[in-house]
């Protein structure tokens, strides 16, 4: 049987092979990466199968699911204990009711379903003939490998006091990673380990990439020509690290954990990516990442890390994947979102039943974006404005991303966050900060500055503070008048009093002098608060380069008049003394 | 402290001196001989007051401030400019809160841009004094202010609006009104421990029911079926507040036949609160009203159809 196996193959490890014997041995002799090398080159004219791409989803009776994009929902029945794998053919595998089974990821069929005990699925792999699943059994170390065919045959069945990693399988291979250390590449119809690749980086995963295998947890090797160096580290190496994200969601994560049904945060604060295996090196798929947070989708530049899209799901994202060329993500309202790699849409594919977990396989898929979600700034403010304020971690960012756009259309925004009551008041500070370091949307600006707090009608005063100082910078005078009506409004709050009368200070013209005048005497004797005190003084200063004669009497008065708060009167001192005014 | 002494003995003697100035710009005051004619109060020696008053010095200028508001007849125009010039130059709050005082016992209409300035004062109790001084001051600038105080963040200033425009016979400002009045004053602005304002926030929904007196008094006939037609839609003791003071009206503002509607409909709520209602229109109206209101009263406390004149 294994010299068949080897002749179909044509592996030259087969043959006078070291690696061959009991499975998951960490006693056998190295090879210098001879045998895998073989292997890798025998693979290489092995056709690769079909990928098919699928989301399939765990409901409160079962599992859903449907081929990406738009397939036609199929509903499957049965008791679901753990997380389904997506197989890169699209095949779906999961365990429940003491048995593991298998569904075509495209109609729902049952492929086969056999016993698996009280073991559950770790991940699951298949090469278009066979399936391979790596289990676990919860509170021990113990692993169990099955290799299953299409006629539901079990071809192997071990158990191994060690922990296994996911798998990969292609051309009757079984690529299993074990200890973390090593992938055991296992011939399933000799039962016997045909090769080994010894990893030096932490490998819990076997990846198959659109026919690209890699290994790795944190970091990946390519499974090519150099992987008989990878215990030298001269391997073709993926290497890469997501920029700091809310919730600090993980990549792969370990791949010796089991697939559970996780009822927590966890897998709603993800991020996805995925090697280039036509570019090689460290490039991404799509050129950039994606991550979720709750029902927030962003994707990011490989480059920069600075976003490139992002929008807010009907639900939580319960899962999702790295496509060929975009990104997939599945929502607890049973809807999968496809976002091609600029972040263009397409009409979601529904599974028709909410879910209570997901996960897509997408590795061959290349998403067509056929739907204009409109610019960055304008993602960012329905993103915003669509979550609910418990979101702050991830409306943070995204406040702090529209920043550094150059879009004529932020100052708006800016001024439509810093105002807004449902956004937490870091957040809103965070947007008046952005917004007091603007110098464009001066019209916007202008048009903020025309409102004024209403109590009948609900109308929030604008973030006057922020936009003096944006205005100020400007030099833009055409802000002096609405300015000095905040001035003297109750409702503008302290510290936008401070900034609104410096800002005067450089625009007020001949024109406000009277309303400079007016809040002038108001406050001179009244200033209880140093941001009042800091007021009056800016706009004493206003009055003497606008107010004339009449202005300079006003002040001077005021500056030994017994009434006048000290503080004031100190102030107003060394503007009298000063050249120039 | 010695010099403090000083003026306030001078503005304390001021107070009961007269001065042969007839008043702050050396200029008689108008109407000043038509009110001679009368037994005038003392006159006031505004040029000392007015040099009291630019000392700085608050204790004096409180007194100089009482004693400009002893002011009278045609002595309280002069009076008043002095109060609006210290109005306009500013001061500390105990101050301001006392000349905007004195500028509504003065109520002289040229006080009003002075006061004005301070409806939007950052200190509440100056907001609060200056809408109070406009119910008394007066005019055309006087109305648009308190109008524009109606929208104020402070349920306070509101009240105090609502009142002045009330009293200033503020018919334009009905519209403002029942703006305040949909508006509730969320939440309930009681102090705490203050159990009458609990009782009365809850019965007239946390609304301000100054705002459906104050329409009940200004209520055109569309105005005032406006607010009839609240009933059910706004707390009963909220509506009643203005329903009242619209039955009082004189039949020349308020129809007869539209009070007998509104008699009639209160009628038929058959509620005690109704009931009571209208018994405390029937105890307050007036004997020279309407014998057919006075009837209809009468029959709809006795739960009867409320009969109506023949034409």
């Amino acid at each position: 049987m294994r010299a068949l196996a080897c002749l179909s193959l044509g592996l030259l490890a087969c043959s006078g092979s070291t690696q061959g014997g009991d499975l998951f041995e960490i006693g056998a002799p190295r090879d210098a990466g001879i045998a895998v090398a073989k292997l890798e080159e025998q693979s290489r004219q092995k056709p690769v199968p079909v990928s098919v791409a699928v989301a399939v989803g765990v409901t409160t009776d079962g599992l859903v699911g449907a081929k990406l994009p738009g397939g036609a929902p199929w509903h499957y029945r049965g008791k679901v204990e753990s997380l389904p794998d997506v197989t890169a053919t699209g095949v779906v595998v999961a365990t429940g009711g003491g048995r593991a089974f298998a569904l075509d990821g495209t109609t729902g069929r049952q492929i086969f379903s056999v016993r698996s005990g009280s073991f559950i699925l770790r991940g699951a792999a298949d090469d278009g003939s066979v399936t391979v699943l790596s289990l676990g059994s919860a509170g021990r170390e113990q692993s169990r490998l099955l290799v299953v065919d299409r006629q539901g045959d079990v071809l192997l069945d071990t158990e191994v006091d060690a922990p296994l990693g996911r798998p990969a399988a292609r051309a009757g291979i079984a690529f299993v990673p074990f200890r973390g250390q090593y992938v055991a590449a296992i011939d399933v119809s000799t039962k016997q380990e045909v090769a080994r690749a010894l990893v030096r980086d932490l490998v819990s995963h076997s990846l198959d990439r659109d026919g690209t295998l890699y290994f790795g947890q944190q970091a990946l090797v390519r499974f090519d020509e150099k992987i008989r160096y990878a215990e030298s580290f001269q391997a073709t190496r993926f290497e890469w690290k997501p920029r700091e994200l809310p919730g600090k969601p993980v990549w792969l994560g370990d791949g010796h954990d089991l697939s559970l049904l996780d009822p927590t945060a966890l897998p709603k604060i993800r991020v996805y990516a995925a090697p280039d295996p036509k570019q090689g090196g460290n490039a991404l798929a799509s050129d950039g990442y994606a991550a979720t947070y709750f029902r927030i989708v962003y994707g990011f530049s490989a480059k920069d890390g600075r976003l490139t899209f992002t929008d807010a799901l009907p639900g939580d994202a319960l899962g999702g994947a790295a496509a060929k060329s975009g990104f997939a993500f599945c929502d607890a309202t049973g809807a999968v979102h496809l976002y091609d790699a600029s972040g263009k849409g397409t009409a979601p594919t529904p599974l028709r039943a909410r879910l209570t977990a997901c996960r897509i396989n997408a590795s061959s898929l290349v998403v067509q974006g056929s739907k204009e979600r409109g610019t960055l700034a304008q993602q960012i403010e329905k993103t915003v404005v669509s979550v609910e304020p418990t979101m702050a971690a991830a409306e943070a960012l995204l406040i702090t991303e529209l920043g550094r756009l150059d879009d004529p259309a932020v100052t708006r925004i800016l001024i439509t966050f810093a105002e807004s009551s449902r956004l937490p008041p870091a957040e809103r500070e965070r947007a008046r900060k952005l917004l007091a370091a603007r110098r464009s949307g001066a019209d916007d600006m202008l048009a903020a500055l025309g409102r004024q707090y209403d109590f009948i009608s609900d109308e929030e005063a604008p973030p006057v503070g922020p936009l003096a100082d944006a205005l100020a910078a400007m030099g833009e005078t055409r802000a002096a008048p609405l300015l000095a009506r905040h001035l003297n409004d109750p409702a503008t709050s302290l510290d936008d009093l401070a900034r609104t009368a410096r800002a005067l200070e450089s625009l007020a013209t001949p024109a406000e002098a009277q309303t400079l005048t007016t809040f002038f005497s108001l406050y001179r004797a009244t200033a209880d608060e140093p941001d009042v005190v800091g007021a009056v003084v800016h706009v004493a200063k206003a009055l003497l380069r606008v107010g004339g004669a009449s202005g300079r009497a006003v002040v001077q008065r005021a500056a030994t008049d017994a009434m006048t708060v000290p503080e004031v009167a100190r102030g107003l001192q060394p503007l009298l003394t000063a050249k120039g005014t | 402290m010695a010099r403090r002494r000083v003026i306030l003995a001078v503005v304390l003697l001021l107070g009961v001196a007269t001065s042969g100035r007839a008043d702050a710009q050396g200029a008689p005051p108008a109407g000043a001989a038509k009110a001679g004619a009368k037994a005038a109060a003392p006159k006031l020696d505004l040029v000392a007051l007015r040099k009291v008053l630019e000392t700085g010095d608050e204790a004096s200028v409180l007194g100089a401030l009482s004693t400009l508001g002893t002011a009278q007849g045609p002595g309280a125009a002069p009076a008043a400019v002095l109060v609006n010039e210290l109005l306009a130059r500013g001061g500390r709050t105990p101050v301001l809160e006392r000349a905007l005082e004195v500028a509504g016992v003065l109520a002289q209409p040229s006080s009003t841009p002075a006061v004005l300035a301070y409806l939007r004062h950052r200190v509440t109790a100056l907001r609060r004094a200056a809408a109070a001084a406009l119910r008394r001051t007066g005019g055309a600038e006087a109305v648009s202010g308190l109008r524009r105080a109606l929208h104020d963040g402070d349920a306070g200033v509101r009240r105090v609006a609502v009142d002045s425009l009330s009293a200033l016979g503020a018919r334009d400002a009905v519209p403002d009104l029942f703006l305040v009045l949909s508006k509730p004053t969320a939440p309930c602005d009681c102090a705490q421990g203050d159990e009458d304002c609990q009782a009365r926030c809850e019965k007239t929904g946390a609304s301000m029911p100054e705002a459906a007196a104050a329409i009940g008094t200004l209520c055109a006939p569309q105005d005032c079926q406006k607010l009839v037609e609240l009933l059910g839609k706004l707390p009963f003791g909220l509506i009643e507040r203005g329903l009242k003071p619209m039955l009082l009206r004189p039949e020349s503002e308020v129809s007869e036949a539209f009070k007998l509607d509104v008699i009639d409909r209160m009628r038929r709520l058959q509620t005690g609160e109704a009931r009571k209602f209208l018994e405390a229109v029937r105890a307050s109206y007036p004997e020279k009203g309407s014998i057919h209101v006075r009837h209809g009263l009468d029959a709809a406390i006795e739960n009867k159809p409320v009969p109506r004149p023949k034409p």
